[in-house]
């Protein structure tokens, strides 16, 4: 018997067509905040359909990445994209229409196995599709929310983003961990830019269904001295647009990426903190939220 | 000269901001701040060879300055914009 299963992500509906809603809800167990029960939109990114037949191009992949211990290739062709990821022995394929409207997999959605298959995919699609029809993009940060408000924490990897965060919990009461990888950043018109939770958070559990305004972004680097400069609009740019996922080989995506990324600047200020682990430290950035 | 392709200009606020990538899947992208001038020239030699006596000709069409200022003008553009890897000979 075919089920549905449909999750919410920064308030995108998408859906996967399984044999059994159960286990494929425990495999996935960090979307489990994100189900949408009783739902009666019909405004879906995707739905993932399986057991699919996906054959791999005969021509070399426009893209080859390594993410989480998984190498992705992919390939883009008129029919659509097509995406393989192996990890070990196992591979996996995934393919989708230009439009979203045909998304497979060869994955049954039954076996626990395919968990970090199914997680690395719905992580990638989702960004591509939600940029596609809502102008929504993942963006590499940590963030922390105080009072509905937050603080969005870039850098790059090992420059104490989750470092600088912690730091907030333990000194600003009140304040909580939104998320601490790969948050969302949503545009409206004529309302605040806001950040919101994902059913992934890099190796930290936090996978929150919930979101925040963004007040401010803030580009970290380690120094010995501390120090909060806001940057002017060529930095901010470069800065912001570093730290947005895309698809590089997909020029369109990459397009997009920087049509929200623009959009976003126009907004919402981007700093620059040159810090130290410290309480010193988060006394500059607590005075954005104020 | 021509410009290479894969170029945006974008806006915030006031500012004019060229984006351009390079190296197709490599992460390499150079965002540099154009002025008025810059912007213009930037935009109508989208896709086209140009010279300097091109760009020369159309600062003083549009900005109404001596050749000699367009030329130095356009000069020195050209060479920041040829080692920000946007222009090639």
């Amino acid at each position: 018997m075919k089920e549905e299963i449909i999750y919410g992500v920064a308030d995108h509906l998408f859906s996967i067509d399984t044999p059994d809603r159960e286990v494929t809800s425990d495999i996935l167990f960090n979307y489990k905040p994100f189900l949408v029960e009783n739902n009666s939109d019909n405004d879906f990114l995707f739905s993932l359909k399986g057991n699919g037949k996906i054959r791999i191009p005969n021509a070399p992949s426009d893209d080859a990445l390594e993410w989480n211990g998984v190498d992705y290739n992919v390939y883009h062709s008129p029919e659509g994209m097509i995406i393989s990821m192996r990890q070990g022995d196992e591979e996996h394929r995934f393919f989708a229409s230009p439009d979203w409207k045909e998304v497979v997999s060869d994955l049954t959605f039954t076996n626990e196995r395919e968990a970090v298959f199914l997680n690395s995919f719905l992580r990638l699609a989702f960004g591509m599709a939600s940029i596609l029809k809502y102008r929504t993009i993942k963006i590499h940060a940590s963030v922390t929310e105080l009072n509905g408000k937050a603080l969005v924490f870039l850098g790059k990897s090992g420059t104490g983003k989750s470092t600088h965060s912690r730091l907030w919990r333990e000194f600003v009461p009140g304040c909580t961990l939104l998320n601490d990888d790969e948050p969302l950043i949503r545009l409206f018109e004529n309302e605040p830019v806001r950040v919101y939770g994902a059913p992934w958070s890099g190796s930290t559990t936090c996978y929150r269904n919930e979101s925040a305004e963004v007040a401010a972004f803030v580009h970290l680097y380690q120094s010995p001295d501390n120090n909060l400069t806001k940057l002017k609009n060529v930095e901010a740019l470069s800065s912001l647009y570093a730290s947005a996922a895309m698809l590089r080989s997909d020029i369109g995506n990459r397009n997009r990426v920087l049509d929200i990324v623009t959009e976003i600047l126009q907004r919402v200020p981007v700093y620059r903190l040159d810090c130290r682990p410290d309480y010193e430290a988060v006394s500059l950035t607590r005075s954005l939220l104020s | 000269m021509k410009i290479k392709e894969n170029i945006k200009i974008k806006q915030i606020g006031e500012e004019s901001i060229l984006v351009c990538h390079d190296g197709g899947t490599l992460n390499y992208t150079r965002i540099i701040s154009l002025n008025k001038s810059a912007e213009f020239l930037i935009s109508e030699s989208f896709g086209r060879d140009f010279t300097l006596q091109d760009w020369a000709e159309r600062l003083t069409g549009k900005y109404g300055i001596s050749k000699a200022q367009a030329m130095a003008d356009a000069r020195a553009l050209v060479e920041k914009l040829i080692q920000a890897g946007v222009v090639y000979e």
